[in-house]
């Protein structure tokens, strides 16, 4: 019963520019981090080969530092990892698989897939059909050819490729590089392992999407797990032949794969969209980032019309907010700020300072220069002796 | 504000007592000090200003205060200066007794409750609205409202630390206090704090007038571009990079379709193919040379045997010509013997013709000659008798030429002699008058018939004589008288008449004559000869004007042309005699008669020419004939020898031998129409196999190739050149540096927005203050313009003041009248109107404290000194109108000036 560990759109060297270099160098960290806890849980779980269904790297344009780092990742699992190319690393004239291998620091038990190519692991007991990108982007479905492979008698057929299901996934979802919904079937395949999408997905028994084991987005769609794939043993000696005549009894013959979404990311990524309407909101807030940690990476959304207080209140947990999280990144945009009457009495300006304060008062709704103004020359005030 | 207040409820000074002060050294006292205007009048050093200073010593300065030394009386330090003041303020009597060094004490008394000390004197300064100075005296940066109500004597309105404007500010709270007051309005408590820092912190981001960024915010945006241009370089080479990655790409694409396409082979096989075809046609062509050779060969041999076939036919009708010839150069050979005895006859006669011509033109030219000798002949003997006539003629002029000439020798004589000869007569003759005139005189009366003799000559009847010399009478009868005339005159008259008679006679002498009549006979005979004689000479040169000698040797030479002329005539008839043998004498002799019937000598010449044209034709005629004949009996002979010459050469050509030579040809002509088809045949195939173009073919092939292996290599080298060059720029990491820099520029934008916000809210927050500022400025103004007007009308009508932010009075502004429009700075006006402008200005704020309930007292120490009489008079009314409302203490040396003031003057150190 073959055990693989299916994963994929690991992005190994994407920047997070949104966040400050600190947090960003945090995160950039994390994607080699994971690779390190996906070959021990490899290992653990006594896997027989790793699938990495493409977009290793998140750009052609790496310094080898990188690349060299990634592939040291790789060490801590002993068995046979298969990476192809996706679109952001692919197999390109030059490319940095070519540069890996120039640098000679891709290990012996890490097969790279350039080409369209069956590539048999027969201890494993599965033979791999795989459909690497040789162009940023096609048209066609790399996949196609998977339905007159030929693999030899007696190994799973194992597809693994990178792109979008057709008519399957969010019409956002760029429709290059298509994949059949039925190529599984039609390909007679024991289990399709595609990569592209970074959320966890399903397509049918047989055709997964494992999602980036790293999240790297506020998006909630299950990204940051592997799948770990339990294959059915193959019933006949003769499957493959099998097959050929019987190609829609293939999937009675051998039982769908058990298929376990383990989770491996080192944080989680937290979208907060937070709107003030009584005080007791920032309370609710207070608690709700008391629950972070490190391992978080927070963007918070604010807006609501705040007087001076309780703008005041809210920088101050953001502030410890961002302290305690991974990565921090908050939105002001539909904060407007509100001062009261009381606000303004509490300064109390007098003469053409009150008439300048009661006039960016009026402007902080619509003018976020008049807002600014406003806290700045109330600021003053409380600095200024009267 | 209300104007016609009565002055009671302000500030009222009472009663003032100094002691002990400079020149006071007896107690002074002014009482009963009115309500509005006090005037205070005394010469220079009577004290007036010793009172003010007490009054400022009383209220501004701290008794305990070590500065005043000047208060001391004048030589005694050991005195107390005292001041005494009542006052009221509010309804209530105030009492202040203020002593100082070397025994300071102060109290102030209110309504009879007492205070000392600071706490008194801290008490009087909130009353008064100013503070002390820390140490020393009293500095004007403490003195609030009396430094600005009090104007000190000679003070400068424009001085930095004294003048009006600092004044102004050293009372600017409390003139705020009022002014807020009497407005209701409040200028920002914290303003200009405010300002300050908001400007401060503007400053932190921007700076200038228009607002430069400076500082963070400018290395913000600098950071920002520096990080735009960095991803822009990036992108590109990105780009670049990608370009060439994909280039490489489809150069490989292309060289595995070169390997497997096989283009080259094909290339070969083709180019070999077309090489196999190329030498199939040369094989052709060769063919094609040698059959054209063969077809040119066989008809080279037809057209020799042809040529043979010719040439026999040439001979026969060349034999047959020669016959031809042959007879008719021997007809044209008798045909010209013919003619060349016709010949000899013709020019035998014609000589004959000739001969006989010559003679007869001979005999005509010998008559001709005759003719012309005997006319001249008969010409020269005329004109030879001519000429003896001439010759005649001559001999009788010469004759009488020579007559003339001896009478001319014979009468010659001297023309001047005979004129000298003259002279001498007249020369006698004068002496012989002058002589006879002193000569006595004799006369004589005779009786009839009587007679006597003189000199021996009988006189008779009467006469008289003039006695020159003695005479000697003899009277018949009587004997002789002889009378001698006196010497002396007589004498010498006589001598005189001889000389001449001497020199006369001595000429007839010399001239051979007798008398003078003589001698002018003799000289008209001469001049008769010499005029023969000329004529003589003319007829001579008429009749030989070349000389005698001339006529004589022409003679001779006719004479001798006359001889050769008959000798000539003699030749010329033995001639003619000779040429006529057969001509008889007679028609020798009568040759000048009988010319009728002989040819004139022109006609013998034409007839002589015609004959020798003739005889020289005939001679022509017989040289050709001679000519003819001889070439005729040349052709003769040649045709001869050519006709025997054809005749050997035909004797071959026999009629077998034509007949052989016909087969011959026809044999041949077979022969070439086969190799013509042949040929004809090969020159199609080798159109056919168009060698040109094969030949294109191969040359299109080679250059394919060659362009198909050089595209190759190029291919092959560029993609050498692009595996290496992405080789090392991979390295370079470029997205890898994008994705970074992008990050960075996120970064440093997100920092630009936030910096950028905090520079516009601070613009924001000073443009508000200032303006604010600005405003309420001018309406505070509002009220102390309205005082300033209310005095400045009457000084300078149609004139407005300018004031500062902080009240301070700025420019003048004329908006009415003469100069409306015009604005001048105070600083500019004389040094009278400033000084009018600034108690206007005073009175003003004495005016707005008054209105706050403030206390006012104002205090002028020797003022107006500058002004003009028309601005005083105003400058009265003014500070009457002020006194209406505030006490005002008038300080003044000159009493006559303020005698209209309507006050009484006080007279200080008067008593």
């Amino acid at each position: 019963m073959p055990r693989l560990i299916h994963t994929a759109d690991w992005q190994i060297g994407r920047t997070y520019g949104r966040f400050d270099d600190e947090a960003a160098g945090r995160l950039a960290g994390a994607r080699y981090e994971v690779v390190g806890r996906i070959a021990t849980l490899a290992t653990q779980r006594r896997a027989d080969a790793i699938l990495v269904a493409g977009d290793v790297f998140d750009a052609q344009g790496l310094s080898d530092v990188q690349i060299r780092r990634l592939f040291h990742r790789l060490a801590g699992f002993a068995g046979p990892w298969v990476l192809i190319p996706g679109n952001h690393d692919a197999a390109l004239a030059e490319s940095i698989w070519t540069r890996a291998r120039r640098l000679d620091c891709i290990p012996a038990n890490a097969h790279v897939i350039e080409r369209p190519t069956v590539l048999p692991l027969p201890a494993a007991g599965i033979a791999i059909i795989a459909a690497p990108l040789t162009q940023r982007q096609t048209r066609e479905d790399l996949t196609a050819w998977f339905d007159e492979a030929e693999t030899p008698p007696g190994l799973l057929r194992i597809g693994l490729a990178h792109g979008a299901v057709q008519g399957v996934l969010a019409p956002d979802i760029d429709s290059a590089n298509p994949i059949a919904a039925d190529r599984a079937e039609r390909a007679r395949l024991d289990y399709l392992a595609l990569g592209d999408w970074h959320g966890m997905k399903a397509i049918d028994a047989r055709t997964w999407y494992s999602g980036t084991p790293e999240p790297d987005r506020f998006r909630n769609n299950a990204a940051g797990q592997v799948l770990v794939v339990d294959l059915a043993a193959n019933e006949a000696a003769d499957h493959s032949a099998h097959h050929s005549a019987h190609q829609s009894a293939n999937h009675a013959v051998n039982q769908p794969p058990i298929v376990e979404a383990v989770a491996v990311a080192g944080h989680r990524w937290q979208s907060v969209d937070w709107t003030y309407a009584v005080p007791s909101d920032l309370d609710q807030l207070e608690t709700q980032l008391a629950a972070l940690t490190d391992q978080d990476v927070l963007a918070i959304t604010l807006a609501g019309r705040l007087d001076l207080e309780t703008r005041r209140a809210l920088q101050r947990l953001l502030d410890i907010a961002e302290s305690r999280v991974a990565a921090f990144d908050a939105d002001w945009q539909g904060i407007a700020l509100a001062p009261t009457e009381a606000d303004l009495a509490a300064l109390a300006a007098d003469g053409y300072v009150a008439e300048a304060l009661a006039t960016l008062r009026a402007g902080a709704d619509s003018d976020p220069v008049d807002a600014r103004a406003f806290e700045l020359l109330a600021g003053l005030l409380n600095e200024v002796p009267r | 504000m209300s104007a016609d207040a009565t002055v009671p409820q302000g500030l009222r000074l009472l009663r003032l007592r100094l002691e002990n002060l400079r020149r006071f050294s007896a107690p002074v006292e002014f009482d009963h000090l009115q309500p509005g205007l006090n005037l205070f009048v005394g010469p220079n050093g009577a004290g007036k200003s010793t009172v003010v200073a007490a009054l400022r010593a009383a209220f501004l300065e701290r008794h305990r205060a070590t500065t005043l030394g000047h208060l001391q009386p004048w030589g005694r330090p050991d005195a107390v200066p005292s001041v005494e003041i009542e006052f009221d303020w509010q309804g209530r009597r105030h009492r202040l007794v203020k002593r100082f060094r070397p025994k300071p004490s102060v109290v102030l008394t209110v309504d009879g409750s007492a205070r000392d000390g600071a706490e008194a004197e801290d008490q009087l300064a909130s009353l008064l609205g100013f503070d002390f100075s820390e140490r020393g005296s009293s500095k004007p940066d403490v003195q609030g409202i009396p430094g600005l109500l009090w104007v000190e004597q000679g003070r400068s309105e424009l001085d930095d630390k004294e003048g009006l404007a600092a004044r102004v500010g050293h009372a600017a709270p409390p003139l705020a206090a009022a002014i807020a007051q009497v407005v209701g309005e409040v200028s920002s408590s914290q303003g200009d704090a405010l300002l300050e820092r908001a400007r401060a912190e503007r400053e932190r981001y921007l700076t200038g007038a228009r607002g430069q960024a400076r500082n963070a915010l400018l290395e913000a945006r600098n950071a920002v571009s520096t990080d735009e241009a960095t991803i822009a370089e990036l992108r590109s080479e990105l780009a670049t990079y990608r370009a060439r990655v994909d280039e490489l790409a489809a150069l490989r694409s292309a060289i595995d379709q070169d390997q497997q396409a096989g283009s080259a082979a094909r290339l070969q096989a083709d180019l070999a193919q077309a090489r196999t075809r190329l030498a199939e046609a040369e094989q052709l062509v060769e063919r094609h040379r040698e059959r054209k050779a063969g077809l040119v060969a066989l008809q080279n041999e037809r057209s020799l045997v042809e040529t043979r076939r010719q040439a026999m036919a040439d001979r026969r009708g060349e034999r047959e010509r020669r016959e031809r010839e042959l007879a008719s150069a021997t007809e044209a050979q008798a045909a010209t013997r013919e003619r060349l005895a016709a010949a000899t006859r013709r020019e035998a006669t014609a000589r004959a013709a000739r001969d006989q011509a010559a003679a007869v033109r001979a005999q005509a030219e010998a008559r001709q000659t005759i003719a012309q000798l005997t006319a001249d002949h008969t010409r020269r003997l005329a004109e030879r008798a001519e000429f003896a006539k001439r010759q005649a003629a001559i001999h009788t002029v010469r004759e009488s030429l020579a007559q003339a000439e001896r009478n001319v020798a014979q009468t010659r004589i001297d023309a001047k002699a005979v004129e000298r000869l003259h002279a001498a007569v007249r020369a006698v003759q004068l002496a012989q008058a002058r002589a006879e005139a002193v000569a006595p005189i004799l006369r004589h009366q005779l009786l009839d018939g009587a007679s006597i003799t003189l000199d021996g000559r009988a006189l008779t009847g009467q006469g008289e004589r003039r006695l020159t010399e003695p005479v000697t009478v003899d009277i018949a009868g009587v004997g002789r008288l002889i009378i001698e005339p006196g010497a002396g005159d007589q004498t010498d008259r006589r001598d005189e008449l001889a000389r001449a008679e001497a020199q006369r006679d001595e000429q007839l002498a010399a001239l051979g004559v007798t008398s003078a009549a003589d001698a002018d006979q003799r000289l008209a005979r001469h001049r008769d000869a010499v005029e023969q004689h000329k004529a003589d000479r003319q007829r001579l040169a008429d009749l030989a004007p070349d000389g005698v000698e001339a006529i004589a040797s022409r003679a001779a030479a006719l004479d001798g042309e006359i001889a050769a002329l008959v000798e000539r005539l003699e030749a010329a008839r033995g001639l003619m005699a000779a040429s006529m043998p057969e001509a008889d004498e007679d028609l020798f002799e009568g040759l000048n008669e009988a010319t009728a019937d002989r040819p004139t000598l022109a006609a013998a010449s034409a007839a002589l020419a015609e004959a020798d044209a003739a005889l020289r034709r005939a001679d022509e005629q017989l040289r050709q004939a001679r000519e003819a004949d001889v070439a005729a009996a040349g052709k003769l002979a040649a045709a001869r020898t050519e006709r025997d010459r054809v005749a050997t050469a035909a004797e071959a050509d026999t009629p077998e031998r034509a007949a052989a030579i016909d087969a011959e040809i026809t044999a041949l002509a077979a022969r070439i129409d086969t190799a013509v088809l042949e040929v004809g045949a090969l020159d199609q195939a080798i159109t056919q196999a168009r060698s040109d173009i094969l030949r294109q073919d191969i040359a299109r092939l080679q250059s394919a190739l060659k362009a198909d292996h050089d595209e190759r290599q190029t291919r092959h080298d560029r993609r050498i050149r692009l595996e290496s060059a992405l080789e090392s720029e991979g390295s370079l990491g470029l997205e890898e540096r994008l994705a970074d820099a992008t990050d960075r520029h996120d970064r440093n934008a997100r920092r630009l927005a936030q910096l950028e916000l905090e520079a516009s809210a601070w613009s924001r927050v000073l443009e508000l203050l200032e303006s604010g500022r600005q405003r309420t400025s001018q309406r505070l103004q509002a009220p102390l313009r309205a005082r300033i007007d209310h005095y400045l009308d009457l000084l300078l009508p149609g004139a407005t003041l300018q004031l500062t932010d902080t009240l301070a009075p700025l420019g003048l502004a004329i908006t009415e009248g003469p100069g409306a429009g015009t604005v001048g700075a105070l600083a500019d006006q004389s040094y009278g109107t400033r000084e009018q402008i600034g108690l206007i200005a005073r009175l003003a704020y004495a005016d707005l404290l008054a209105a706050a309930g403030r206390p006012t007292l104002v205090i002028i120490d020797d003022g107006l000194v500058h002004s003009d009489a028309n601005r005083l008079a105003q400058m009265k009314r003014i500070l009457f109108d002020a006194g209406q409302r505030h006490q005002i203490l008038l300080f003044s040396c000159h009493p006559e000036a303020w005698r209209d003031i309507g006050v009484v003057g006080r007279v200080v150190g008067a008593g």
